[in-house]
Parts: C-alpha cells; structure tokens; sequence
C-alpha cells in the first residue's frame, strides 16, 4: 500500500474506517485503560505492604481498610501537583517521554489474553510482536533521560538502555525455546497445547523448561526494571533515574507503566510456561469448556491470578535482593544467562526432535501429550537438580581456591 | 579448579543464597517478631507512655503554682521565644504561684529549638520539658502557647509524673546510700 492509498483509506476513501476505530476504542480500549489502571492500584498497594510486613512495619493503614484506598489517594494526590518542565529540557520530548513509556506496555495487553475468546488480536506472531514493543518502554525511558536536561536522569537512561538491550537476548532466546516446544507464535496456540493436566504445562514439558522458565523470569525482571535489577532508577546513586524530574501526573505514568509491564510479563510467563487461562485440572476445563462465557470468566481469573502470584514473587525478591552493581548485571546477562538460554534452546529442540511426541488429537480436539513423556522429563529434571547441586557441592567442599574465584568475577 | 566448576560453583552459590534470603523475608512476612511502627493519629493512638521516650522534649508544660517569675528561664533562652511577667502583690486576673501572682507566661513554638535550657535553671523546677510532640497549626498564632492555660498534660499525667519523681527519688537515695555503704566497705 503506497501513502496515497493509505491516505484514502484513512480519510474517507473507506467509510466504514471510523466507525470501526471507534467500536475498537469502545471494547477494547477502555476496559484495557482501567484494568491498567486497577493493576496499577492493586500492585502499588501490594508493594507498599509486601515491603511493609518484611520489614517489620504497617504499610499504609488510614485509607480504607488496610490502606486499601492509599493508592487513589496518591493518584489524586499527583493529578492536583504542579507539572513541572525543568529549564533547559527538551519540551517536547520530556512531554512525549511518559507517552512513549506508557504506549509500548500498553500495546502489550493487545496480545495479552484474559481467556479463551478475550484476547483482542490473536496474532499469528503473538510472541514476535511482544517481543517487539516490550523494548518501546525503553525508548521512553531513554527519551526521558535525555530530555531532562539532568545528569542523573542520563545516567539512568544510559543504564536503562544497556539493561534493556542486554536483556533481550535471554529473553528473546527464553521465547524461541517455547517457540521451538509449541510449533507456534501464536499466544492462543501455545495455550492450547497446554490443556489437560498440570503435566502438560510447558514448565515439565522436557527438562530445559524449568531453566528457561527461571531464565525468562530473570529476564523480565531486568526488562521491567524491577531489583535486583533497578539499576535505571537507583535511589541511592541516581535520586531516581530517569524520572528525577518528572512530577505530578508526568510521574504517575511513569509508575503505571512500570506496574503494568509488571503484569504483562507475569501475565506472559504464565502464557508461555504455567498453562496460561487452563487450571491444570482437566476435568474441570472440560466442564466449562463447554459453555462460552463461563469458560472465559474462569480462564481470566485463572490467568489473573497466576500472574499475580509471579508479581508477589517479584515483590519478594525486591525486598530481598540488594541491588547489582552495572559489570555484575552485563557478568550475569552475558556470561550466565546467555550460555544457559542457548543450552536450554539446544536441549529443546533435541528433545523435540528425538523424543516421540502424541501427535493425535484426544476426545476434546486437544493434542494428546504422552504423559510418560512429561514425567520423564520431569524425573530427569528432579535428578539433575539434586545431582547436579549435590556435585557443585562436593567440588566446592574440595577445594578451597572457590572463594577467591567466586569474588573475582 | 577448572574455571567451568568455578562457574557452576557460582550459579550454585548465587542460587542459594537467593534462596535463604527469601526464606529470611518470607519468615518475617508471614511471622514478624515485633511490628515497630505506632500509628499516628487519635483513633488509633497508642497510651503516650509506650512510646514516648522519657527523655523526649515535647511541648513544655509549667507547674504555675510553683513558678516564682524570677525570669530564669526567659534569660536563659537563647532564641528568646519566653515572655513572661508577674506581680508580688495580688491583682486581679492572676494566676497563683509561689509567693508571686504570673499574669503571663507564654512560649512561642515557631522559635523555640527544644534546647531543654529553659528547664535546667529553673531554680524551683517547675518549667519542664513534655511528652506532646503534635504541634501543627494552621496559623503562626496557634503555636504561640500559654503555658498558664495550654496544659497539654491532664491532672493524671501530672500524678504520675509526681509519682514518677518520686520513684526516681528513692532509687537515687537507694543508689546513694549503697555507694557510700561499698566506700565504707573498701
């Protein structure tokens, strides 16, 4: 399609064009913008607490029951705050900054499913597409710094910039592994080959898939920005990064696109490795399976809370882990978990070649997975972890130059 | 050591104790040994005496019947934020102390840096430093206090500061009296 054409067709060549932006706007657009909005609320006041009872505090408790309310207090809080451009700040920018940030997580949910039918565009190449505007968070973030006019506020985006890029790789390589496993991009696909009983899962699919479930974890810890990995916004070095001069509603952009991607990549680890919307138990996604709109609502709790769960375990980890230096995050990327993305690629693809698969379909239209499979790999699995640790374990005790070449690197 | 192990040994090392460290947190989520916040605010507000250090310097409070208005302390304030003034003779409107009639005493809160040399001068010790730490105002007015009037402490915190003193009183008279019994000993 040349410009001209394109051109045509947005402005009026094709009459039905804006009837249907605004149908998409109406179903799609805006119960996305408030379940953004509630992730954002429900995860900020999490955190707050999480951190709170680890450390021995309250939290928040005078809003609402537990501090519940908290959040909309801040919200409305930000929204009534001055909006301050810095002198010397590239004006444009620092305004397009926020936008940008927000617009890549926000694209995201497109492909983000909450069940069986709720998923607004089942692209062919679901997990490419994610892939792709999952960085756009870091252009915005990049854009901020450099806008600000403020040298933490670059330092922030230059570190950003390296996190992010680094970490694309063990990313990418995390979904090339489920890729190779599924035979699809395809977010619907991936999810449903995983139906049936908890061992179908992707995570005990062959024995590389727990690893490169951890892998993609960490990955997405560092793609969100989330400690250990909190380098872009270091309170203790850099004020706060790349938003040192961001405030009021600015700001508050900022943090829901944090939270959100937050929820995208939990949302997307339980697509691509805990059976995204299916329990697990077969029977029961049988049984609902059968009437559309309770398969749906099941499918969406079922997904929200997985990926819930994996948020609290961000949390935790947040408040557990102090934040690595920059060479120890690139040692960790480049060293550590690009070798293991590519082992666990390798192994991958050697199981799916060489291990005989179910290939028929069962009763439901499902492909049949040979449980023995599943549970070879993951008995093999169990056998590596014990064996393996058992053996590092004993070569430590062995030797006594380990320390020195622990603290070495 | 072969640099493989040495990377392996590293994972290993890194894992654990990852995992130690969310034990340690997930224990004190789940089970914390003391919760160490106090929440602020009247509805909830813990009894002033759990956890307002004694030695806290809080809003002053004065026990008026034993003030003389010698001026003491309003000499020794080095940011002048006491204003007082009195009578020997009696008049009307006065307030009782001792042997004196005070017909002002007031403090100003915007000054005062909570420096504590008001109090140690005080010939009859009865300017001292109290436990009340809200001193929020919506104007500059509200922190000017007339320590005459504004009590911040009740007639049952005055008990059981008296009572308080007392028992201080005795231990030191105890603490004493053992010191000058091991002197005699040795």
């Amino acid at each position: 399609m040349d410009t001209q054409t394109l051109v045509q067709w947005v402005l009026g060549e094709n009459p039905g064009f804006w009837p249907q932006l605004i149908g998409v706007v109406a179903a799609w657009a805006l119960p996305i913008t408030v379940w953004v909005s509630l992730v954002g609320l429900i995860s900020i006041w999490l955190e707050r607490k999480i951190s709170a009872h680890i450390q021995c505090r309250l939290g928040p408790m005078e809003v609402g029951p537990h501090g519940a309310l908290q959040t909309i207090a801040d919200g409305v809080k930000l929204l009534a705050k001055e909006d301050i451009i810095p002198d010397g700040a590239d004006r444009f920018l620092f305004a397009l900054a926020p936008i940008l940030a927000f617009a890549g997580t926000f694209v995201s949910f497109a492909v983000i499913p909450f069940g069986p039918d709720l998923i607004i565009a089942d692209l062919d190449a679901g997990l490419y597409f994610l892939a792709a505007v999952g960085s756009l968070e870091a252009i915005g973030v990049i854009a901020a710094g450099w806008a600000s006019n403020n040298k933490w506020s670059l330092f922030g985006s230059v570190r950003a910039a390296t996190q992010v890029v680094s970490y694309e790789i063990p990313m990418g390589l995390a979904f090339v592994t489920v890729a190779v496993v599924a035979g699809t991009l395809s977010i619907t696909g991936i999810v449903e080959q995983q139906s049936g009983m908890i061992w179908n899962w992707y995570l005990f699919r062959n024995p590389v898939m727990p690893i490169a479930f951890i892998s993609y974890y960490i990955a997405s810890l560092a793609e969100c920005k989330r400690a250990p990995f909190d380098l872009p916004e270091a309170e203790s070095e850099l004020v706060s990064g790349f938003h040192t001069e961001y405030s009021g509603m600015r700001f508050a952009i900022f943090f829901l696109a944090e939270y959100a991607a937050m929820y995208v990549v939990s949302a997307l680890a339980s697509v691509m490795f805990l059976g995204g919307w299916y329990t697990g138990i077969a029977p029961l996604d049988r049984a609902v399976a059968e009437s559309g709109l309770w398969a749906n609502a099941l499918g969406a709790l079922v997904i929200i809370t997985k990926s819930f769960a994996l948020i609290f375990v961000q949390m935790w980890l947040r408040w557990t882990l102090p934040r690595i230096r920059l060479d120890q995050m690139m040692t960790l990327c480049l060293k550590v978990m690009v070798p293991i993305g590519m082992f666990t690629l390798v192994i991958a693809a050697l199981w799916q070649a060489l291990v005989p698969e179910g290939a028929a379909l069962d009763a439901a239209g499902h492909p049949a997975h040979p449980v023995v499979g599943s549970v070879t790999g993951m008995l093999v699995f169990v056998f590596l972890i014990v064996g393996g640790s058992m053996w590092v374990r004993s070569t430590i005790r062995a030797t006594t130059s380990f320390k020195t070449a622990n603290y070495r690197a | 050591m072969s640099t493989l192990s040495a990377w392996f040994g590293r994972i290993h090392q890194s894992a654990k104790t990852v995992v130690i460290g969310m034990g340690i947190t997930w224990r004190y989520m789940v089970r914390p040994k003391e919760i160490i916040t106090i929440e602020y605010g009247s509805k909830n507000r813990a009894p002033k005496d759990r956890y307002i250090p004694d030695r806290h310097r809080g809003i002053h409070y004065l026990e008026s019947e034993k003030c003389i208005h010698c001026h003491i302390c309003e000499k020794a304030c080095p940011v002048d934020c006491i204003v007082m003034d009195g009578s020997r003779e009696p008049f009307s409107g006065a307030w009782q102390g001792d042997g004196s009639y005070i017909s002002k005493f007031t403090l100003d809160l915007n000054k005062c840096i909570f420096c504590n040399l008001c109090c140690e001068p005080c010939p009859k010790d009865c300017i001292h430093m109290g436990q009340e730490f809200d001193m929020s105002g919506f104007t500059r007015s509200h922190g000017v206090k007339n320590l005459l009037t504004d009590q911040p402490w009740s007639a049952a915190d005055r008990a059981r500061e008296a009572e308080a003193r007392t028992l201080i009183e005795a231990a030191e008279a105890e603490a004493k009296a053992r010191k000058a019994a091991e002197k005699k000993g040795a």
